[in-house]
């Protein structure tokens, strides 16, 4: 039985052979999705936004470093291009977003199958959606994603230590707005 | 729905091909270049304000006494803090784009400022390029204008470089190289005047007509590279009010 090889390896033999970005294709396509979906509130769009992310991966792979995890050097680029979106579609985007989270996101199990075990699952991923951009990446990343403070670190460019403080304060916020939405 | 993703991102790479490691080596080496010589600009640029901010918070004429608050406020170089803050903020973010680093505290990376700014301060000391830039077009102008760039300087302080110098007289000539006569008197807060020697530079406060000026107070400024126990001996008590102006209640 074959070695099933690493993700660095794959990257770095992604140079020589594009069968082996194939690989990091099947592997991350549909967790990048899924974290640009959650990030960007609309699942149509990430569709496009993936591609975009696996496109610039590819032409960039030479540039990644190998003391970097992979996974987070892609996830750096995934962050990247939903900042982009977001601020592209700032206006709309609030708008769009409170029609698209019930129709688009709880029908895609995968997504929030960790959110759908709780009783309140509907009103965590709306509230979820209410966070600011920045509270609910590290909320994605750390509790869905299963993110290391060093992989959120790398992804989102902060300091490992504040990463602790920051969840800590969107957790508080989520908490507040779980709140004020049952009570309306 | 995945699978098809999965398909589409591979259809759309299928004609292209990744961009070579030569072009991101010399990418990141030029980027690094560039960094370098902004840290090095950065820090040099801070350590010279900081100079010229420490010359002017050491040597500066205070005027505290009743109704006087204001005035001590009007010699405070707030641009220079301005200029030396905005340093220091470009130097942190330039830190935080340098390897790993932004895996570290901000106090750890304001630590690193410090030692990075007070390095460079020594460093350029020890070469002598803090004096040439303090003596530099830009430095004298920063000098002149008395550590204002957009605000004007007050109008009853003249900085510039002692010509000649007797018991009561100064010749002083400004960076516009305009030569003051500054008469010093009795009632002249003049530290340790008598000390002065020519091509020293000092800072006069007085009321002037023509190109005299009646000295209220005369502060020397640093011509040589600074240390420690050479501030403690030049640097006196700011004079109050009274010994300035006389206690007018009397």
């Amino acid at each position: 039985m074959k070695n099933k090889k690493s993700d660095e390896e794959l990257a770095i033999l992604s140079l020589k052979d594009k069968e082996n970005f194939s690989q990091i294709v099947n592997r991350y396509a549909s967790k990048i999705q899924r974290y640009i979906a959650r990030v960007t509130g609309n699942w149509q769009e990430s569709e496009d936004i993936t591609q975009e992310v696996f496109f610039k991966a590819y032409v960039n792979i030479a540039s990644f470093n190998p003391k970097l995890k992979f996974s987070s050097w892609l996830y750096r680029i995934a962050h990247n291009e939903s900042v982009n979106y977001i601020k592209k579609n700032y206006r709309t985007r609030n708008v769009e977003l409170k029609e698209n989270i019930n129709k688009d996101l709880s029908d895609d199990q995968k997504i929030f199958e960790k959110i759908d075990a709780t009783p309140n699952s509907k009103l965590v991923q709306k509230t979820l959606m209410e966070l600011p951009p920045r509270d609910r990446e590290i909320i994605n990343l750390v509790f869905f994603e299963e993110k290391s403070y060093i992989e959120v670190s790398d992804i989102l460019k902060m300091p490992i230590n504040s990463i602790g403080p920051t969840i800590s304060r969107a957790k508080n916020k989520l908490k507040i707005l779980i709140k004020n939405e049952s009570k309306t | 729905m995945n699978q098809k993703l999965e398909e589409k991102i591979k259809e759309q790479i299928k004609n292209e091909k990744p961009r070579s490691r030569w072009y991101f080596l010399t990418q990141d080496l030029s980027r690094d270049i560039l960094l370098f010589i902004l840290w090095i600009f950065l820090v040099m640029a801070t350590g010279f304000f900081t100079n010229i901010l420490i010359d002017f918070q050491l040597n500066r004429l205070k005027v505290p006494g009743p109704g006087q608050f204001f005035t001590s406020f009007s010699f405070f170089p707030v641009e220079l803090l301005i200029i030396i803050t905005f340093l220091i903020v470009l130097i942190y973010y330039l830190f935080r784009n340098i390897g790993f680093l932004y895996r570290l505290s901000s106090w750890i990376i304001i630590v690193l400022i410090f030692c990075s700014v007070f390095l460079g301060y020594f460093v350029s000391e020890a070469i002598g390029a803090n004096k040439t830039l303090i003596n530099s077009t830009i430095g004298q102008q920063i000098y002149n204008r008395q550590g204002r760039l957009l605000i004007p300087g007050r109008e009853d302080v003249v900085v510039g470089i002692i010509k000649s110098v007797s018991d009561d007289v100064a010749e002083v000539e400004d960076y516009s190289g305009k030569i003051w006569q500054v008469l010093i008197a009795n009632e002249t807060d003049r530290r340790e005047f008598d000390s002065f020697a020519v091509g020293e530079r000092i800072w006069v406060l007085g009321e002037k007509a023509g190109d005299k000026i009646k000295a209220q107070a005369v502060r020397s400024m640093r011509n040589q590279p600074r240390n420690g126990s050479m501030r403690g001996k030049r640097i006196l008590q700011s004079p109050s009010y009274y010994q300035i102006y006389g206690n007018h209640l009397n």
